[in-house]
This record gives C-alpha cells, sequence and structure tokens, in this order.
C-alpha cells in the first residue's frame, strides 16, 4: 500500500506541528491500546452506548492521526451506533479488514523507521 | 507571569497536539475529564486566558463543565473553546447558550485553533477591561448625581430661607415642614403600600416643599408683617403667595426636569386647597388636589398651629393634633389624617427638637 493513501501526511504534518516524534509515538502506540477489542466485546455484548463510546473514541485518534481509509470506515461504524444500532457481522468484517490492514502498516512504518515528515 | 490555558480531554492524542499549540506562549494545564477541570479552575480562575474543552469525557462530560461555569456566571469572563467531533446541531446551539465562546470541530487545523484562540483572548481582555472602566465611568456619574442632588437641595433651601427670614425670622418653619412632611411620606408608604409611592417620588416631594411659601416674597411688608387681622383685600393679596410662587417657579423651569418642575408647582400652588374644595386658589375638592399638596399643606398648617405667629400664639401639640383631626384647620383626606394619627409620637418629638 502507498503510505499516502494510508496516511493523509500534509494533514498530519499540520496538526503535529512537524512533530515527527510526537506524532510517531501516538502512532505506534494505537495498536497496543487494542480499542478493536473492546469495540467487538461491546458490540458482542448488544451494548450500543459501551459501543458508541469506543468507536468515537476511535474516530477521535484516528482522524487526528489521519489514517484516511480507516477514518472513513470508522465514521460508518460511529454513525450506525449513533442511530442506535449495532454492526451486523458483515459490517464488523469490513470494518476488521481494514483495520487489519491498516495495524499492519503501523507496524511496517514502525520497523523501517521511515522518515514521514 | 504568563497566564494560563486549561486543556480538558480524555484523550492524550488531543491534549498533546492542544498543548504543542499554545506550550510557547502559554503555562498549560490539563484535566482528562471534568470534574478535576472544575477543581483546576476553582483553583486558577483569575489566572486563565482560556478553556479547551472536549465535549464526550468519562465521569463528567464537557457540557456539564459548560453548565458549572455558567451557573457560577465563570463563563463571563474565562472563554470556553468546544473542540468536539460531535456535530450535533442541538447540543452545539446547547453549548453556545450555556455561554460557550467557541466550538472547534475535531480534527482541526493548528493554526486555526491558534489564531482563534488568541482572538478570543484578545476579545475577553478587552471585553473585561472595558467593563471595569464603564463600573467607574458609572459610579463616578452616580456621585456627581448626588453632589447635584445635594447642591440643588441646598439652593432652594437658601431660596425658601430668603423667603422666611422676612416673617419668621428664622429659617426653621421651612426645615420643619420639610422634617414633618419626610415622616409623613414615610408613614404613608408604609400604611398603604398598594399606592406605590415611590422613594423617588418622596425624595421630591420633601425637597420641593421646602419651596411652599416661596410666593410670600412677592406680598409687600405691611400685610405680611401686619400683627392683627387682614382685611378682605389684604387677605386676597396674601391668598395670592400661592400663585405668585408658581410664577417665580418658572423661573426654574429650565434647571430641574420636568417631574421635579410639576411636584414643585403642585405644592407651591395648591398646598392651601381644602379636601372639602373650600380652599384656595383653584378650590379643587378630594383628590383633585394633587397629593403632594395635600401632605404638605398638613405638615405646614400642623407646624403653623404649633409655632407662634406675629399674628397668634402657639397652640399646644394636643391641642394642634385635636384640631387637625376635627377639622378645624384645615381639611383633609381619611388616608392622610390616618398617617398623622400613626405618626402622631414622632410628629411631636421631631417638632420639640427642631425648634
Amino acid at each position: 500500500m502507498d503510505i499516502h493513501e494510508f496516511i493523509e501526511l500534509e494533514s498530519a504534518k499540520e496538526r503535529f506541528m512537524d512533530n515527527e516524534e510526537l506524532f510517531k509515538s501516538f502512532l505506534f502506540e494505537f495498536p497496543e491500546r487494542d480499542l478493536i477489542s473492546q469495540l467487538r466485546e461491546a458490540i458482542k455484548s448488544g451494548d450500543v452506548e459501551e459501543s458508541f463510546q469506543v468507536a468515537h473514541k476511535m474516530k477521535g485518534i484516528i482522524q487526528n492521526l489521519s489514517l484516511n481509509q480507516l477514518g472513513k470506515k470508522i465514521e460508518e461504524s460511529v454513525e450506525i451506533l449513533r442511530r442506535g444500532e449495532l454492526l451486523d457481522e458483515e459490517q464488523m468484517k469490513e470494518l476488521d479488514e481494514v483495520y487489519d490492514s491498516s495495524m499492519e502498516e503501523i507496524r511496517r512504518i514502525k520497523e523501517s523507521n521511515v522518515q514521514l515528515f | 507571569m504568563r497566564k494560563k490555558i486549561l486543556i480538558v480531554d480524555d484523550e492524550a492524542i488531543n491534549r498533546e497536539l492542544l498543548r504543542q499549540i499554545f506550550e510557547g506562549d502559554y503555562d498549560i494545564v490539563m484535566a482528562e475529564e471534568g470534574r478535576k477541570a472544575i477543581e483546576i479552575i476553582d483553583r486558577f480562575q483569575n489566572e486563565l486566558a482560556l478553556i479547551l474543552l472536549d465535549l464526550m469525557m468519562p465521569v463528567m462530560n464537557g457540557y456539564q463543565v459548560l453548565q458549572i461555569l455558567h451557573a457560577n456566571n465563570l463563563i463571563k469572563n474565562i472563554p470556553v473553546v468546544l473542540i468536539t467531533s460531535n456535530t450535533d446541531m442541538k447540543i452545539a446551539l446547547g453549548c453556545y447558550s450555556l455561554g460557550a465562546a467557541d466550538i472547534i470541530n475535531k480534527p482541526f487545523v493548528a493554526q486555526i485553533v491558534r489564531q482563534r484562540a488568541v482572538n478570543l483572548i484578545e476579545m475577553y481582555q478587552d471585553k473585561i477591561q472595558l467593563q471595569g472602566l464603564l463600573q467607574a465611568t458609572n459610579q463616578k456619574l452616580i456621585e456627581q448625581e448626588q453632589q447635584m442632588g445635594q447642591f440643588y437641595d441646598h439652593l432652594l433651601d437658601a431660596i425658601s430661607n430668603i423667603v422666611e427670614f422676612r416673617d419668621t425670622n428664622s429659617g426653621m418653619h421651612v426645615k420643619r415642614v420639610k422634617g414633618l412632611t419626610q415622616i409623613l411620606l414615610r408613614t404613608y408608604q408604609t400604611l398603604y403600600p398598594q399606592e406605590g409611592l415611590t422613594d423617588e417620588v418622596a425624595s421630591m416631594i420633601i425637597q420641593a416643599s421646602a419651596l411652599h411659601d416661596i410666593g410670600k416674597i412677592a406680598i409687600p411688608d405691611n400685610i405680611l408683617l401686619k400683627p392683627g387681622k387682614l382685611d378682605e383685600d389684604e387677605m386676597e393679596i396674601m391668598k395670592s403667595h400661592t400663585t405668585r410662587g408658581c410664577e417665580i417657579l418658572t423661573m426654574l423651569e429650565d434647571v430641574q426636569d420636568s417631574h421635579q418642575y410639576k411636584v414643585a408647582y403642585d405644592i407651591i400652588r395648591y398646598h392651601h386647597e381644602r379636601y372639602d374644595g373650600k380652599g384656595y386658589p383653584d378650590g379643587l375638592k378630594g383628590d383633585e388636589i394633587p397629593f403632594a399638596a395635600q401632605i404638605v399643606s398638613l405638615a405646614d398648617v400642623y407646624d403653623a398651629l404649633v409655632s407662634e405667629r406675629i399674628y397668634k400664639r402657639a397652640y399646644s401639640k394636643d391641642k394642634a393634633y385635636n384640631m387637625i383631626m376635627k377639622g378645624e384647620c384645615g381639611v383633609f383626606s381619611d388616608k392622610i389624617l390616618k398617617c398623622m394619627e400613626h405618626a402622631r409620637k414622632v410628629v411631636e418629638f421631631f417638632s420639640d427638637t427642631h425648634q
């Protein structure tokens, strides 16, 4: 995956005020927080409110990190939850796929130690 | 000392991004939820230049923080900017109506956040400074108005005294009529609160009561200072002090506001009218007689009765009181007689101590 499809670097650079170190620290921390598991749990237990809270939190972080593709996907999920509905299996699967490939991308960046800004 | 900016957000990434924007120019304090934010605000309220507030937070959310700041009026002096990804219009409007200064959507653009924040901080500082200035100016105006009022009061007393010196050789009658008028008015306010006599109007009546006999300046000595009874022609001239007084008053028309002028006019012209319509100069009856004139009339009659005049000796206080209550000297409304009855002891004490 081209990195520019994955991260909108221009806006990330602006938001983090050229502070690449700070950006990377939050970027690399994100997979470790494993918020997707929390979301999955909440959805499984049928708790719409909790699911919304977690998804909303994820959306905030993802958008701040300018992770575009994942951002679009999580926004769809937030809107579904905001309406009071749970994600069905198909929707959850779609989210998982984008999430997993994004986390994979983050790991690659971390390992290659590539300069972003 | 550098001013502080409070950042309230449960997400570290948001706190850090906002901190980066401002830490060059401000001291940064941070809270992860509303209750901690309130603690910090309590502690640093005079040093806070701005609050950046997230809406969705655990424990206490941003909306509740706003409600508290709104309730204790802090929202007027510290600009609060909501940083939110919740684009619900109703919530946004709710925040504005609680006094939020601005709402910025996440994810934000650093330069824009900085610029909007700087503008708001300046605006609020100007606003607070202007308010202080306005208050000081206002205070000055109030003091000046009081000084003017006192000066004016003294001026009226002085004019009245000049007139009075001719026939009583002292200014005490004017002082006593003012004092008695005041006592009767306060009693009236207490007994008849439903009549809505305001302190402001009462003060005008008290002040203007000093002028009641101003027209006597136009009465020649041979009548004003005549020891015996006046004949019919002389009496007519004497009675004209009411109407002549009004002519003199027109000279003060420009210095008085219209309400003050009207009160003074009523007192000067009608303080010899009687409730039964048999007074002068216009023979007004009942409440056709302006209220101010009715009150001052009673004060004037009482003081005339208990004082020695060139044409009469002084009556005792009991005698004077009874004459008034029985309608033997002037005729007054029941309401005003009730005030006299109620305030009798105060009136007598005042009269004793102002001879």
